[in-house]
């Protein structure tokens, strides 16, 4: 489109170079001098990895010459963070962190702007899917996108797991620091010296704490009368006791008669209970005496209105790599943005994200998603189009051939 | 918290010769290793030393403490010294279990006071609630036997970081405790072979030797079991099979698993390909690619081990419970031994 041949990559590099050159109280991690850094460069699609840095100064002069398109942290700390081999690194502890995102959590939206092509039978299709469903092969090539939408989804599913950290774990909030990812979701890193040290299986059991994994219902229950069965804790017990009821409750008021019927789950028992919850509230489950495939219907609607959608790998996992707050995430330009509690529950997420605010690019498409970050296209499909430059530059990293520039207003 | 406090006798020390205090009593008396080598009170503490030991490689019980509470806590640190030297990670082990559960058995007529005094040598957050005890989420996480059952955190009232334990579930989770407390204080010896006197380093010798029988007899039992036959694998690695020869795809995870497993009863590459074979994608070179990089011939140079059973559940790869069965490997090894484990299919 442009006469001259235009190098997109180039022009990107040159933003985020302007925005780290100018960047101030750029976020350094804690004890950065014991971190493996890596990158990826705009030049190349492989990470650099095992690079660690004396201090931050060492550390900021490095991405201000080298402007890499991604860069990622360790969780964990080494005694050795540059050694080539992850067993000679000497590991010392790593932050706990979870990872929020909208990829592992079905939206609506993802038929707006989602799609997918099978490599394997060539087969396509909008929204997401795991496997192709014409030949159910895993070689899949996916285009996603991320709308408001989403984020808010993402935004939802993080104070829940916040809900989790505080209430349960007792974590104090200012120990609790949380990045939007710069693409689909949240990150939250637990700064607490209490947790450096847990091994793997620990971590692995926070993880499937907060999704609700391996509840066993005969700790939750006791037998009443006639092979019935009642609840054994009350509103007021903690942890998964309380989340159980909360979760009981809420399932239930959401729910419509219809939907229990359709769901096999309106038995005369639950239809007494659920007029008892009109009157008596969260009580009359605690009241109820139900069969245990009731109970356990139930729970099992109770578990997924309360457990949260985390990514378990990267909190299992004590010596991975995650992108490095403030930083630019190179698929979206979006900052990798530091949120307080209150942030993160009240404003706009892109807002504190998006950088590259100056500018505007004329773009032609054979395909635009109908949502994008907060923009819908409505019913406009392909033309030319006039975008916001952060857009633009989203949309032109993330379209392949769908999207080109035509010029920069 | 208030801090917790227990007069300990010389009493205690016989059955607790770890203890930090038992350790400052005994270095209070100013004696050494040499003086330990040749006198009666030496001959005896080595022989101790020796009959622990024995009890440890042999898998037989415990020797009671001694009467003498001097020779007791002497005799640990032989011990200790004893397993420094030789370095071996399995003994190491076997000793910290053995000793561990011979604690543990004094322990359940141990007052609360000294229990709680005991959690506080870990430095563990510890504290008495309104009715029981409770314990900070990390120390519970890092000691608890297994994730299931009632020890899983999700059955446990938590709150505000602290999960309630009664008194057996404590005295379980200090045995864990004692375990890697014992660890730490072998590998924080600073000793080297050539400081010890003559008595002490014929024990090592003698020890040593010891050892060297066991391990051939348990290579030779290990040898037996590797006998591939697939109707001894766990359900969760036929299930994965009877996946692939249906022509599903599996998972990454999935994959790591059926393959970690396969190589670790003593199948080579070759074998476990053939397994992969009917796998809808595959591909020989990524598959062997793989493949050697699960068994340790590439890459990091680790043999990696199949996922425990808490993480192929943790990963939607199980839906049973096996009786008795932490891991797939010990599930095999068991059916191999013709104990084959009780199955129940989980709802």
């Amino acid at each position: 489109m442009l006469k001259r041949e235009f190098n997109l990559s180039l022009f990107v590099k040159r933003l985020f170079s302007k925005y780290y050159n100018s960047v101030s109280n750029f976020f350094i991690p804690k004890k950065l001098e014991r971190r493996e850094f890596g990158f990826i460069f705009f030049d190349g699609e492989l990470m650099r990895r095992h690079i660690a840095f004396r201090d931050a100064s060492d550390f900021l002069s490095f991405i201000r010459s080298n402007v890499p398109k991604h860069i990622y942290y360790s969780s964990a700390y080494y005694e050795y963070p540059d050694a080539d081999n992850m067993n000679d690194k000497g590991w010392l502890g790593a932050d706990l962190i979870f990872d929020i995102d909208v990829d592992h959590i079905p939206t609506p939206c993802k038929r707006y702007h989602d799609s997918w092509k099978c490599l394997n039978c060539g087969g396509e299709g909008t929204g997401n899917v795991d496997v192709c469903p014409y030949c159910g092969s895993e070689r899949l090539r996916k285009k996603t996108w991320v709308c408001t939408f989403c984020l808010d989804t993402a935004r939802k599913e993080t104070l829940k797991l916040l809900d989790f950290l505080i209430e349960d774990f007792g974590f104090d909030r200012s120990e609790l620091e949380i990045f939007f990812s710069g693409h689909r979701g949240f990150h939250v890193h637990i700064d607490s010296d209490a947790v450096l040290e847990m091994g793997q299986d620990s971590r692995r059991e926070i993880a499937d704490y907060v999704r609700g994994l391996g509840i066993d219902n005969s700790f939750f229950l006791r037998k009443s009368r006639k092979g019935l069965y009642r609840y054994v804790y009350d509103y007021d017990s903690p942890g998964w006791y309380r989340r159980l009821i909360r979760g009981i409750y809420s399932f239930l008021l959401k729910s419509s008669e219809d939907s229990l019927e359709r769901a096999n789950v309106l038995t005369p028992r639950i239809k007494n209970l659920l007029e008892q919850l009109s009157v008596l509230g969260p009580d009359a489950i605690l009241e109820s005496e139900l069969s245990l495939r009731e109970w356990k219907t139930l729970m099992e609607n109770g578990i997924s209105e309360e457990s949260c959608i985390i990514d378990e790998k990267v909190t299992i996992d004590t010596k991975r790599l995650i992108r490095l707050p403030d930083s630019l995430h190179g698929k979206t330009g979006l900052r990798v943005a530091k949120l307080t509690y209150d942030e993160l529950e009240n404003e706009d997420i892109l807002k504190k994200s998006i950088v590259f605010t100056k500018g505007v690019m004329r773009i032609y498409t054979t395909r635009i998603p109908r949502k994008v970050l907060d923009y819908d296209f409505g019913e406009i499909k392909s033309g030319v189009l006039e975008v916001p430059m952060y857009l633009g530059i989203y949309l032109l990293q993330n379209g392949g051939d769908d999207i080109s520039l035509i010029k920069i207003l | 918290m208030a801090k917790i406090e227990v007069s300990l006798t010389k009493s205690y020390f016989r059955k607790y010769p770890f203890l930090p205090d038992a350790i400052r009593y005994i270095s209070e008396l100013g004696l050494t290793l040499e003086d330990l080598s040749y006198d009666t009170l030496g001959k005896e503490v080595i022989s101790r030393a020796k009959e622990i030991i024995n009890a440890v490689i042999n898998s037989s019980p415990m020797p009671y403490p001694h009467e003498d509470p001097d020779i007791e806590v002497l005799s640990y640190l032989v011990t200790l010294i004893v397993m420094k030297i030789i370095d071996d990670r399995q003994l190491i082990e076997k000793f910290t279990t053995a000793f561990s559960k011979r604690c543990r058995e004094y322990m359940e007529t141990e007052q609360k006071d000294f229990l709680l005094y005991l959690a506080t040598v870990f430095k563990w957050k510890i504290s008495l609630g309104s009715e029981n005890i409770i314990l900070y989420f990390v120390d519970y996480l890092e000691n608890i036997p297994e994730f299931r059952g009632s020890w899983k955190l999700v059955n446990r009232k938590l709150s505000q970081g602290w999960v309630e334990l009664d008194r057996i579930e404590l005295i379980r989770l200090i045995e864990s405790g004692l375990k890697k407390y014992f660890s730490k204080q072998i590998s924080d010896i600073n000793v080297s072979e050539f400081q010890l006197p003559d008595p002490v380093y014929a024990l090592v010798e003698e020890i040593s030797r010891l050892w060297s029988t066991k391990l051939a007899e348990y290579d030779e039992i290990r040898a037996k079991y590797l006998k591939k036959d697939e109707k001894f694998y766990p359900p969760c690695i036929s299930s994965l099979i009877e996946s692939l020869k249906q022509g599903k795809n599996l998972t990454h995870s999935a994959r790591f698993a059926l393959a970690s497993f396969l190589l670790n009863i003593g199948m080579n590459v070759d074998e476990v390909i053939e397994v992969f074979k009917f796998s809808p994608d595959f591909r020989e070179d990524l598959a062997r690619y793989q493949i050697e990089h699960i068994a340790g011939l590439r890459g990091s140079k680790t043999k990696y081990v199949t996922y425990k059973c808490d993480n192929m559940r943790s990963l939607g790869l199980c839906y049973w419970d096996c009786k008795g069965i932490t891991h797939p490997l010990q599930y095999y090894y068991k059916a191999v031994r013709g104990k084959v484990p009780h199955v129940e299919k989980r709802v």
